[in-house]
């Protein structure tokens, strides 16, 4: 091609060729609003529904909207049915959820399945952590020391405390409750365990011989302080969780402390870490959660009143 | 510093020297657009920010307006409670004579939208009447509480407290709601006598939130609108769960102190605009925040947009100014192709170029130059072809005299000693040779004619020079009819007698052989001479050399004669070439192109001219 011939005609036409899409491109509408695409977000918990883990749930909700997801949460028939909450994994991983946020009832019962859901689904896992999976939560095992220590003021040596063991071994709330009891053990009290319902804790405690009974997560804590109401000297009552019933137990005197973590920032971020690793973004290391002792005599102090009692409308 | 100047300045000469007329054209044109356009789009993107800003804040402040009135409404409104409270009921009413919880409980239903409790508090902080829950807690003691303290400290007041849980009535429902508690010192009658006492009215944090969750302080700018009190409390945040749960910080301390109007701050790297409005009667603010961020996106789209239009400017524009420079610089391209062609050698070019006056003027000028310069050209070859004319006139004169001198002294000789017979002979050759050699004044004459001329020479000579040497000249077949100049074999015979058979003793032996060689015609005049050493051949056709310059007999100017007129007739190619050896004689050959009739009649025409 002679040069002549290309700037007499090869030029202008590739000018008129960029001029063109230039054009274009100033005619292009300008997107001002960047949102991510929906994320369909599955959340398998322990126990049935419950004022437990309403603010968990609040939490959660917020990072919803924050974040364009959109929850499913779904419950075992069963609480702490490991094998259900494994049928669940496995139907919603297959069913294409993006991501999906689990309370382990058992660690090693569903660690075959949270592997296999890894490869296909984004997993965190909230109050039991898992080898495989992102975790948000608290260090379940310095939360019971710190039952545990609590309990160490209310019950002398060679005193009883009875540990209400609510959950399997293998979660959380147990290693929880083994972190107590070893605690109590190693400072020279006698422990005892307990699995049944609040009229048979009730029973066990008429007898008068437990000087202090440790409940290691919000459900049990709320029955476990019904007990404890209707008796007429009851033993000093420890726990953790904060919903609305265990702060007014706590407030009546009923609880003598409760170890409490910011259950709405767990549910937040357990949502952000998951939508994250969906997202394939970025997403930093999470620490473990802090967790605060709370007493009657310090419960409406400004800190702990947002700690206790989430805004609502 | 001053290198890399310098170096730019001599890249840019190159380049400046390198390009055409129309590229500097289109390069600066676009050059000086660009450049006016970059700084129009940059003042226009500057000025149109600077009044987005201005018009963004101004829209902040309106909306703050417009919440501060519907807050104040709404505050103004719990005021009218705590005021109908006091004044309809509890100032009408004797306690010791009746219970006013049912009026209260009345009014907490007529503003229950707004209220969460209303209560009356001795005092001491006992609990005198309350709606619509009317136990105390057992734990609670009112008369510690921060919003107490402050309607006894300043009894004239009404008092807003922060935020806070309201804990002091026996829920069954274990509800614990989020209040702002107006409280104010009250005079209680009791039989009579006036008592110190205390309203509470907790006002609903929804109603705050209705006020403030949708407000919209810019399209899709992400801005939005928090409360706090004087402190810098948060009152109201549509994140405050996650402020309280410390995910996120909010910069309410600072805001706090902030006068009323817009502000720039940079609060976690983040640069945004503030703008604040004090409630009235509380003393709390409400704060507008525009994350600058998000405007500076939409700047920056606003400036890639700007970018998109400069650069399609900018196309434009190139492209308009290669055809506007193209059109520009036609009539001077024109003339300048015209110039090239004519140092091609063209003869006939056009330079007549339609443009502006300057183009034509030297249009105008370059014509009358090139006409100018053509005439003298003429002029110079006419004098060179004169020149050349005169020279071969010249050359070709050299051989007449000096032979017509020897030829004549012989035939005198020759009648001197009875030899008339001989005479005869010698002068007839004499008359064919003149005859040849004037030719009707042509310089063109056939070979056969040339070879006719050496002959009689020969003949001459050969008397003169008593039969030493003999003579024979043949010529191939078609070569006689070809056309030579003339007069060009005479001299090298000339030079092979007196060089050669000078001292010969009737052995001598010249023989002229004429033949074709290709193209050209040879001539070949061979003797058996004594022959010359190589030097002397090599100085024998020198032009400029000693030899030439000498000019006496022997010197073999006769040689260089026919040489030189041989080359200016014919060209360089063409000429003698000598070939001798010592006692063994000399071939001389004359090369010459083979010209037929028509062309020999071409050379005789230009000689003529």
């Amino acid at each position: 091609m002679s040069g002549r011939r290309f700037t007499r005609w090869v030029l202008p036409l590739l000018m008129l060729g960029v001029l063109l899409l230039l054009l274009l491109l100033i005619l292009y509408p300008v997107q001002i609003q960047r949102r991510p695409e929906l994320l369909e977000m599955s959340v398998i918990a322990r126990e049935a529904d419950g004022s437990a883990w309403a603010t968990v749930r609040q939490g959660m909700e917020q990072a919803a909207a924050d974040l364009n997801v959109e929850l499913r949460f779904l419950y075992p028939g069963q609480s702490n049915s490991a094998r259900e909450q494994g049928q669940l994994l496995r139907r919603e991983v297959e069913s294409g959820a993006s991501a999906i946020l689990l309370f382990p009832a058992d660690r090693e019962a569903l660690a075959e399945e949270a592997r296999s859901a890894l490869a296909k689904a984004a997993l965190v896992t909230l109050e039991t952590d898992m080898e495989a999976a992102e975790y948000v939560g608290v260090d379940n095992a310095a939360l019971g020391e710190a039952l545990g220590s609590a309990a160490l003021n209310g019950a002398r040596p060679g005193e009883t405390v009875l540990l209400v063991d609510s959950a399997p071994a293998g979660s959380g709330v147990g290693e929880r409750l083994a972190a107590a009891a070893e605690l109590l053990v190693s400072e020279g009290r006698e422990v005892r365990y307990f699995t049944g319902t609040a009229d048979a804790l009730m029973e066990l405690l008429a007898r008068k011989d437990v000087r202090a009974v440790i409940a290691f997560e919000a459900s049990s804590l709320e029955w476990a302080a019904g007990a404890v109401a209707r008796l007429e000297s009851p033993p000093l009552l420890y726990g953790a969780g904060c919903t609305a019933a265990i702060a007014a137990e706590l407030e009546q005197g009923h609880i003598t402390s409760a170890v409490a973590q910011n259950a709405f920032s767990a549910g937040y971020l357990a949502v952000e870490s998951a939508a994250r690793t969906a997202r394939r973004e970025r997403a930093e290391a999470l620490d473990t959660l802090p967790f605060f002792t709370v007493r009657r005599e310090n419960m409406y102090e400004p800190e702990y009143q947002k700690l206790l009692f989430p805004v609502t409308w | 510093m001053a290198e890399l100047t310098a170096y730019l300045r001599r890249r840019w000469r190159e380049i400046y020297h390198r390009s055409s007329i129309q590229v500097i054209l289109s390069l600066f044109f676009t050059a000086v657009a660009v450049v006016g356009m970059v700084f129009l789009g940059l003042t226009l993107f500057l000025r149109f920010s600077a009044s987005n800003n201005a018009l963004l804040a101004e829209n902040s402040q309106r909306v703050l307006s417009q919440v501060n009135l519907n807050l104040d409404a709404r505050l103004r409104e719990m005021m009218r409670v705590s005021d109908a409270a006091y004044y309809q009921i509890i100032k009408d009413a004797d306690l010791a004579e009746g219970d006013i919880s049912r009026d209260l409980e009345l009014l907490y239903y007529t503003s229950r939208e707004s209220l969460v409790s209303i209560a009356v508090f001795s005092d001491s902080g006992g609990l005198i009447a309350a709606a619509p829950l009317a136990a105390l807690k057992n734990s609670v003691a009112p008369e510690r509480e921060s919003w107490f303290a402050a309607a006894q400290d300043r009894i004239e007041n009404l008092h807003f407290s922060t935020p806070h849980v309201q804990n002091l009535f026996v829920d069954p429902d274990y509800r614990y709601r989020w209040v702002v508690s107006l409280s104010r010192h009250v005079e209680l009658t009791r039989d009579g006598a006036i008592e110190s006492g205390v309203l509470l009215a907790d006002m609903s944090y929804s109603g705050i939130e209705q006020i403030c969750k949708d407000v919209d302080l810019g399209a899709g700018q992400g801005g939005y609108l928090y409360l706090v009190d004087g402190a810098g409390e948060i009152i109201y945040h549509p994140r405050q769960q996650l402020i309280y749960a410390g995910l996120l910080e909010e910069n309410n301390r600072a805001a706090a102190a902030y006068a009323d109007g817009s502000h720039n701050e940079i609060f976690q790297g983040q640069r945004r605009q503030v703008t604040v409005k004090t409630v009235g009667y509380t003393g709390w603010k409400l704060v507008g925040v525009l994350p600058s961020e998000n405007l500076w996106d939409n700047y920056g789209q606003l400036l890639l947009f700007f970018l998109f239009i400069v650069f399609f400017s900018v196309f434009l524009l190139v492209f308009v100014n290669l055809r506007l420079s193209a059109w520009i610089t036609a009539p001077m391209k024109k003339l300048d192709r015209a110039v090239r062609e004519l140092e091609a050698g063209r003869e006939t070019v056009d330079l007549k170029v339609d443009g502006p006056y300057e183009v034509q003027h030297l249009s105008r000028s370059i014509q009358s130059m090139v006409s100018t310069m053509r005439h003298l050209m003429d002029d110079i070859l006419q004098q060179e072809e004169q020149k050349r004319r005169s020279e071969l006139d010249v050359l070709q004169s050299q051989i007449n005299p000096h032979f017509l001198y020897n030829t004549l002294d012989s035939v005198i000789w020759m009648t001197e000693n009875g030899r008339t017979e001989d005479a005869v002979v010698m002068l007839t050759s004499l008359a064919r040779l003149f005859r040849i050699s004037l030719s009707r004044g042509s310089n063109i004459i056939t070979v056969a004619e040339e070879l006719e001329h050496a002959r009689h020479y020969l003949t001459i000579q050969k008397m003169r020079y008593k039969n030493k040497f003999s003579a024979d000249i043949s010529a191939a077949d078609g070569v006689e009819e070809l056309h030579t100049i003339k007069l060009i074999v005479q001299p090298i015979l000339e030079n092979a007698i007196y060089h050669g058979m000078d001292y010969a003793d009737g052995d001598g032996k010249i023989c002229i052989n004429a033949f074709r060689e290709g193209k050209d015609v040879i001539i070949e005049v061979a003797d058996n001479g004594p022959g010359m050493p190589e030097e002397v051949v090599a100085r024998l056709l020198d032009q400029g050399g000693a030899y030439a310059a000498a000019g006496s007999k022997g010197s073999g100017i006769g040689l260089r004669n026919v040489h030189r007129r041989i080359q200016l007739t014919f060209g360089r190619e063409y000429g003698l070439t000598i070939l001798s050896e010592p006692d063994d004689g000399t071939v001389v050959r004359i090369r010459l192109p083979a010209l037929d009739e028509a062309a020999g009649r071409r050379y005789r025409k230009e000689g003529g001219q």
